[in-house]
C-alpha cells in the first residue's frame, strides 16, 4: 500500500522524518518495504522555486514553429519571459512555474537558458514533469483563483515521501490512507484528525426511481448501499487528484473512476460505479452466477463462472463480479450522465474462493478477502458523491438504498491487568494500557483488576483479550522486554538414538567420500517409467500433486535413485569424473499405511547413494580402481557395520538392476534395501554411461534395529589364531553358501570365516573356482593350541567335502 | 693396557684399533677383522701357540692375548656398527620423493550446506535443553491450516501456495503442523524443535518449491514473550556470533498472539548498515510468538493453566546469511563446485 505522506497530513501531523516514521511504523507492526522521495528533490528552499504564474501574453517564437514566448506573472515586480513548447499553452492560463535553480522529478536542473535566440528564465510545467501523471499532453492548467507568485507546495505535493507499506492480513483497516494516518497517530502519540462532513446537491428525485435492488444472496453481501448521481460530465481529473491517484500507484482513467480509486485509498471502502444507461431493467441483483454465465471482466478476459461466486447482476446479465472486478461494458465512458454508485461488503471466504478459482485478483478484492468494516459505507459514499458532484457536477438523488442482512455495532472486551505482564513477562501498568488502547480508538473503563474496553468496528481483528494484550505490546515497544529464558522444571532434551544413527550414517558415507545431496521430493513420473517398473509395482504408483508447478515436478517419489541419478547426469554434464553422491530424505508410499493415519501415505526415510566414476581421485602411484558392484557393496558393509548391523546379501531382481549384479539386504529376515548395478537401459535414458552402480537402504528399519549398546568382550588375554584354507568348489556354488557350511562345520570355537581370495583358471581345472578363506578361532577359556587348531581344520574337512563338494587346494 | 711389555702383543693392539678406526667400508672392515683376528691371524696363532712357549712367558701371554683379543673385538663391533649406520644413512640420503607432490587420495566427502546447518540449528536448542521431533511432510489440512487457527475462510491462507494431493490432504506448507501433531500426544511440558522439509507453489530467484524449516514449541508454566525473546537472543549469538543483538518487531501469525518477526544485527557489517542488510542494519531471520489460546483449544491444552512460545525459521536463510550463499537456488542444484566448498 502506497501513502505519501502529504495525503496522510489530511488526518494526522507528521513530526518524525520519513526514515524515523518508517522505522517506527516497522517496529510497531507495520511494514515499510521503502521510502522514497516522490517529486522534485531537494528541501524547502527548493520549494519555494516552484510557483503559481500567470501568462500574461503568448507570442509564436520568432525562429521556431513549435515554441511559443511567453510573458509569466509570477508574482515579481515584472512578469518574467519564458519559452515554452507545449501546444496548449494560451494567455490568460494559471500555470505551475519553475524558476531557474531547481532540479525536477526526473533530474532535469532548470537554469536560465537560450532557446533559438530567445533568453528563457523558468519553465512552464507539465502534470509529468511533476510527477503528477506518466504522460502529458501540454502543460498543466491551473485553477483561477490560485494566485500568482504563491508556492505551488501550497496546493499540490511538489516535493513530498512515500511510504510502501505492507499490511498484515489482519489489518484491512490500514489499507487505507485513513488507518494508517490513524495508526500513525497512535504510535506517534498525536491527535487524529476525522475529516471533514461531506456536503453535495441533492437533487428532489428520490433514488428508488432511478434503481430498484435486491440482494437475494444476503449470506455472502452482509451490506449492500447505493446512490445515484445524474447529469456527470465525464472528463479528466483536476491535477490534485491525478497526483495523488499517480502517487499512490494508480493511473487516472476519468474524474468518476478516479473518484471511486480515490475513496477506495483514503478510506479503505471499494466503489464500483455503474453506467446507469447500461443498468437494464435499472435493476441491480446481488445473486449467485448461473453455473456457465459468462463476463468479459475489465481486463478483457473472458470468464466463466460458477453457481458459487457471486456476481452483481442487472435484470439480464451479471455486470460485475462483486468486489473482484466489473465487466468491460458497464464501464462508465465518456458518454455516461448519469452514475450508480455502489458500496458493499462482501463476506470474504466467497471472495477468496472465486479469486482463487479465477485467479484474479484487484486492489477491491484485497481489500474484500480480509473482511471489512461495513460501517465504513455510509461515509464512503458521502465522501465520493461529494468529490464527485465537485469535480464532474451533477446532483445526488435523494436518500440511499442501504440493504442489510445485520448490523456491526461496537462490542466490549475485557482485559485482565495481570494477564499482560503474565504473559509478556514484564510490568505495564494500568493507566498506560489504557492510554495505548485509547490512542487505537478504543473506548477503556476502568473496572478494578481489569479494563472494559469497547473496540471500534474498524477493528474487526480486536475479538479476544489475547488481542488486546498484543496491542498494549507492541505499542508499548517489543524493545522494552527483558531477555530472560524458560525456567523448566522437570525432564530433559537431546537426540533420540535414531537421530543420531541417522548422523552417524551421513557421517559414515561423508567419510568414505561420498558428497550428500538434497533433491525436490517431487519428480517427473516419467523417471518411474525410465525405471522400467512394471505398472503393478508399488513404486509405480507416487502420490499424484494435483497442483503441481510443472508435471517436471508432480509425483512424490517413491524411490530416491532416480532423483541421485538425475543429480549425476547433471554433475556428469559439468565434466565431474568421480560422482560418488548420497541422499537422505523421505520416499512416499500411499499403499501403505502412515503411522500418523489420516489416510495419509507412509513416509519412508531412505539412504540412497550413487558411484560413478573411480573410488579415488587419479593418482599416478594408485591403479585406478572403477566403482563397481564390489565397490557399492563394500560401502553398504562398511555402513552397516558402522551403525551396529549384521545383514546378509543374496541376489535379487529389480527391473532398474543389472540382473547379473543385484543384491538385496536382508537384515533379521527382512529386506532393508538393494545394492546394485544400475541397469544400462535405465542409465541410457538418465544420460549415463554403463558402470553406475547404486544402493537404496531403509532408514527408519536401520536405526530402530542397530545395535545401541556394545557390551565389553576380553579378545586380549586368550588370542585368536588364525589359518588360511583354500577350498576348490564349483563355480556357481555361492560364497554365502561355503561360508555358512563352513562356519556350521567349524564349530563354536571358529569365530570368523571370510573370503580373501578368488582364483578361477588352469590350476584348479574347467566349472570350478577356488575360494581362499581366512579362519579365526578363539576360546574365551583358554589360549587355543596349534595342535587344538590342526585338529580342529582337519575334522572340517570331510564335512565340507561332503556338503559341498570341496577339495583342498593342493 | 697396563702391564703389556711383550712388543709383538702389544702392536698388535695398537695397530689394530688404529686400523679398524680408520676402516671406510664394511668389506675393508671385512678384511681387517681376517686379518686381526681371523684363523690365521698373528693373534690368533699366538694364543694357538702358548703351550709351545716357555713356562715363564704363558701366563702373561695367556692373559694379555685373550684381553686383547676381547678389546679389538669389540673395536671392531663398534666400527661395524659405526659403519652400518653411515652406510644406511647414505643410502637413506639417496632415497629421496619430492615432498611437495600431492599424497595417496583419501576419499573426503561433504554434508549437505542445509544438513550442516540443520544440525548447527539442532545442537544450539538441544543444548538448551529441547527434544528433535518429526511430523509428515505430506499432511491435512486439520494439522497444516484449520488447528493452526487458519480457518476455511481466513485471509491468512492465500499466503500459502499450497500443493495438494486432494481436498484434504496437501504437502505441509510450513513445519508448524508438528507442533499440533505433538500437543495432542503430549502433555506440558514441551521443549522441542520440529525441523524438516515444507513445500510451496512458487518457484523463482528467491522461492523454490521445497524449503526446510525447523520450528520450535516451548509449553510450560509461566513461559512469557520475555522468554521467547531471551531464547532467541541465545540462538542468534549461537548461530551468529557472540555480537550479534535481536531486535523483535510485532506481526500476524494466525497461530501465535502476540506475534513477532525478529531481526538480528547483520553479521556483514555489523549492525552499520550495508548492501546485505539493505542499510537498515538488520537482518529478517525468523518469525515467531506466544502460542495462540486458539490453538491450545484445538489441543485441549488449558490457556489460563500454561502458556507457551513458537517460532518458525528458514534453514536455507540461515545458511545463505551464515556463509555468504548469494542464490538460494544453488541448495537444490546439487552442482559438486557448491556441495564440495562446505
Amino acid at each position: 500500500m502506497k501513502a505519501p505522506l502529504s495525503w496522510l497530513r489530511d488526518y494526522v501531523e507528521i513530526v518524525l522524518p520519513p526514515e524515523e516514521l518508517a522505522s517506527r511504523l516497522a517496529l510497531t507492526g507495520t511494514e515499510v518495504e521503502r521510502v522514497e522521495p516522490l517529486g522534485a528533490p531537494g528541501d524547502d528552499a527548493v520549494q519555494e522555486l516552484f510557483v503559481v504564474g500567470k501568462v500574461v501574453e503568448r507570442e509564436k517564437h520568432p525562429d521556431a514553429d513549435k515554441l511559443s514566448v511567453c510573458r509569466v506573472d509570477v508574482g515579481e515586480e515584472s512578469p518574467r519571459t519564458i519559452v515554452c513548447g507545449a501546444p496548449n499553452v494560451a494567455a490568460g492560463q494559471t500555470v505551475a512555474v519553475v524558476l531557474p535553480g531547481a532540479v525536477l522529478a526526473n533530474g532535469m536542473k532548470i537554469g536560465e537558458a537560450k532557446l533559438r535566440g530567445v533568453k528563457s528564465s523558468g519553465m512552464i510545467l507539465s502534470g509529468a514533469e511533476l510527477g503528477f501523471e506518466a504522460k502529458s499532453e501540454g502543460i498543466m492548467v491551473l485553477p483561477e483563483e490560485w494566485k500568482a507568485g504563491e508556492r505551488l507546495a501550497e496546493h499540490l505535493p511538489v516535493s513530498d515521501w512515500l511510504l510502501d507499506v505492507e499490511v498484515t492480513p489482519n489489518r484491512p483497516d490500514c489499507l487505507s490512507i485513513k488507518g494508517l494516518a490513524r495508526e500513525i497517530a497512535a504510535i506517534t502519540e498525536r491527535p487524529f484528525v476525522e475529516g471533514q462532513d461531506f456536503a453535495f446537491p441533492v437533487s428532489e428525485r428520490p433514488v428508488e426511481e432511478d434503481i430498484s435492488i435486491e440482494v437475494p444472496a444476503s449470506d455472502l453481501c452482509p451490506r449492500y448501499a447505493a446512490r445515484v448521481i445524474r447529469g456527470v460530465t465525464v472528463g479528466p481529473s483536476p491535477t490534485w487528484l491525478k497526483a495523488r491517484i499517480t502517487a499512490a500507484g494508480m493511473r487516472p482513467v476519468n474524474n468518476v473512476v478516479d473518484v471511486t480509486n480515490y475513496v477506495m485509498w483514503s478510506l479503505g471502502q471499494p466503489l464500483h460505479a455503474f453506467d446507469l444507461a447500461s443498468v437494464a431493467g435499472n435493476k441491480i441483483i446481488v445473486r449467485r452466477a448461473q453455473p456457465g454465465e459468462g463476463i468479459r471482466t475489465l481486463d478483457d478476459t473472458q470468464r466463466t463462472l460458477t453457481d458459487d461466486m457471486l456476481v452483481i447482476a442487472d435484470a439480464e446479465k451479471p455486470s460485475v463480479i462483486a468486489g473482484i472486478m466489473g465487466s468491460i461494458d458497464s464501464e462508465v465512458t465518456e458518454s455516461t450522465t448519469d452514475i450508480l454508485l455502489e458500496a458493499a461488503n462482501f463476506a470474504r471466504s466467497s471472495i477468496l474462493k472465486t479469486e482463487s478459482a479465477l485467479s484474479l485478483r484487484s486492489e477491491s478484492s484485497t481489500r474484500f478477502e480480509k473482511g471489512l468494516d461495513p460501517n465504513m459505507i455510509p461515509p464512503a459514499l458521502d465522501m465520493a458523491c461529494a468529490l464527485l458532484t465537485e469535480l464532474a457536477g451533477g446532483e445526488v438523488s435523494r436518500g440511499t438504498v442501504d440493504i442489510q442482512a445485520a448490523t456491526v455495532e461496537p462490542w466490549q472486551l475485557e482485559l485482565r491487568v495481570a494477564r499482560v505482564s503474565q504473559l509478556l513477562g514484564i510490568e505495564v501498568t494500568k493507566a498506560e494500557m489504557a492510554d495505548i488502547l485509547r490512542r487505537l480508538g478504543c473506548q477503556v473503563e476502568d473496572a478494578g483488576d481489569r479494563l472494559r474496553v469497547t473496540i471500534p468496528t474498524f477493528r474487526l481483528d480486536l475479538e479476544r483479550e489475547i488481542d488486546l494484550v498484543e496491542e498494549v505490546v507492541r505499542i508499548y515497544g517489543l524493545e522494552r522486554l527483558p531477555a530472560a529464558q524458560p525456567c523448566r522444571r522437570s525432564g530433559g532434551g537431546g537426540l533420540t538414538e535414531g537421530q543420531r544413527k541417522v548422523r552417524r550414517a551421513e557421517d559414515l558415507l561423508a567419510g568414505a567420500g561420498l558428497t550428500q545431496v538434497v533433491v525436490y521430493s517431487f519428480i517427473d513420473p516419467v523417471w518411474l517409467t525410465a525405471l522400467r517398473l512394471s505398472a503393478e509395482s508399488p513404486e509405480a504408483k507416487p502420490v499424484v500433486i494435483r497442483n503441481p508447478l510443472s508435471v517436471e515436478q508432480s509425483v512424490m517419489r517413491t524411490m530416491l535413485l532416480p532423483g541421485l541419478l538425475a543429480v549425476a547426469a547433471r554433475n556428469r554434464a559439468m565434466r565431474e569424473e568421480r560422482i560418488h553422491l548420497f541422499e537422505v530424505g523421505r520416499t512416499f508410499h500411499p499403499e501403505r499405511p502412515s503411522e500418523f493415519g489420516g489416510g495419509l501415505p507412509r513416509e519412508v526415510n531412505g539412504l540412497g547413494f550413487v558411484l560413478s566414476g573411480p573410488v579415488v581421485e587419479k593418482h599416478w602411484e594408485e591403479e585406478i580402481r572403477p566403482s563397481d558392484f564390489y565397490a557399492a557393496k563394500g560401502l553398504v558393509e562398511r555402513l552397516l557395520e558402522g551403525l551396529g548391523v549384521a545383514a546378509s546379501f543374496g541376489r535379487t531382481d529389480k527391473p532398474f538392476l543389472h540382473p547379473g549384479k543385484a543384491a538385496h539386504v536382508l537384515v533379521g529376515g527382512q529386506e532393508v534395501g538393494w545394492v546394485g548395478e544400475v541397469h544400462p537401459l535405465v542409465l541410457q535414458a538418465f544420460d549415463l554411461p554403463e558402470g553406475v552402480v547404486a544402493a537404496e537402504l531403509d532408514l527408519d528399519v536401520l536405526s530402530a534395529m542397530g545395535r545401541s549398546l556394545t557390551v565389553f568382550e576380553d579378545l586380549i588375554t586368550y588370542p585368536a589364531v588364525e589359518q588360511d584354507l583354500a577350498l576348490v568348489v564349483d563355480q556357481n556354488l555361492q560364497a554365502d553358501r561355503v561360508l555358512r557350511v563352513v562356519g556350521e562345520a567349524g564349530g563354536p570355537l571358529l569365530r570368523e570365516a571370510r573370503v580373501f581370495d578368488v582364483y578361477e583358471g588352469p590350476q584348479v581345472g574347467a566349472g570350478r573356482r577356488s575360494l581362499a578363506l581366512r579362519l579365526t578361532f578363539r576360546s574365551s577359556e583358554r589360549t587355543l593350541s596349534e595342535e587344538e587348531i590342526n585338529r580342529l581344520r582337519s575334522e572340517m574337512l570331510p564335512v565340507l567335502r561332503e556338503r559341498l563338494g570341496a577339495e583342498l587346494r593342493s | 693396557m697396563q702391564g703389556l711389555t711383550r712388543p709383538d702383543l702389544k702392536q698388535i693392539y695398537e695397530r689394530g684399533l688404529r686400523d679398524f678406526e680408520t676402516a671406510r667400508t664394511l668389506a675393508e672392515l671385512e678384511d681387517l677383522r681376517v686379518r686381526y683376528l681371523g684363523r690365521k691371524a698373528e693373534l690368533t696363532n699366538l694364543l694357538r701357540s702358548i703351550p709351545e712357549l716357555p713356562q715363564q712367558e704363558r701366563p702373561e701371554v695367556g692373559r694379555f692375548g685373550n684381553l686383547v683379543k676381547r678389546e679389538l673385538e669389540q673395536a671392531l663391533e663398534s666400527a661395524r656398527k659405526d659403519l652400518e649406520q653411515a652406510e644406511l644413512a647414505k643410502g637413506l640420503e639417496k632415497d629421496r620423493v619430492d615432498v611437495t607432490l600431492p599424497g595417496r587420495p583419501w576419499p573426503l566427502g561433504h554434508l549437505h550446506l542445509i544438513e550442516q546447518t540443520r544440525r548447527e540449528i539442532e545442537d544450539i536448542f538441544v543444548g538448551l535443553g529441547y527434544d528433535v521431533v518429526q511430523g509428515p511432510e505430506i499432511e491435512t489440512d486439520y494439522h497444516n491450516f484449520e488447528a493452526l487457527n487458519h480457518p476455511e475462510d481466513h485471509p491468512a491462507r492465500s499466503l500459502h501456495d499450497t500443493f495438494f494431493v486432494d481436498e484434504t490432504i496437501l504437502l505441509r506448507t510450513h513445519t508448524s503442523p508438528v507442533q499440533v501433531r505433538v500437543m495432542e500426544q503430549q502433555p506440558p511440558p514441551l521443549y522441542l524443535i520440529a525441523p524438516g522439509k515444507t513445500y510451496r507453489r512458487d518457484s523463482d530467484a528467491t522461492h523454490t518449491p521445497m524449503f526446510h524449516q525447523v520450528e520450535g514449541l516451548v509449553v510450560d508454566r509461566g513461559v512469557t514473550l520475555a522468554d521467547l525473546k531471551g531464547t532467541l537472543d541465545t540462538f542468534a549469538k549461537k548461530m551468529f556470533g557472540e555480537e550479534r543483538q535481536i531486535r523483535l518487531r510485532p506481526h500476524y501469525f494466525p497461530f501465535t498472539e502476540p506475534s513477532v518477526e525478529v531481526d538480528v544485527s547483520c553479521m556483514a557489517c555489523n549492525g552499520q548498515g550495508c548492501r546485505l542488510c539493505k542499510r537498515s542494519g538488520w537482518l529478517e531471520i525468523l518469525g515467531a510468538g506466544m502460542v495462540d489460546p486458539n490453538v491450545f483449544g484445538f489441543v485441549g491444552i488449558d490457556p489460563e493453566e500454561y502458556s507457551g512460545f513458537a517460532f518458525g525459521m528458514g534453514v536455507e536463510r540461515i545458511a545463505m546469511l551464515k556463509y555468504g550463499v548469494t542464490d538460494l537456488r544453488l541448495f537444490y542444484e546439487n552442482d559438486l563446485r557448491f556441495l564440495r566448498q562446505f
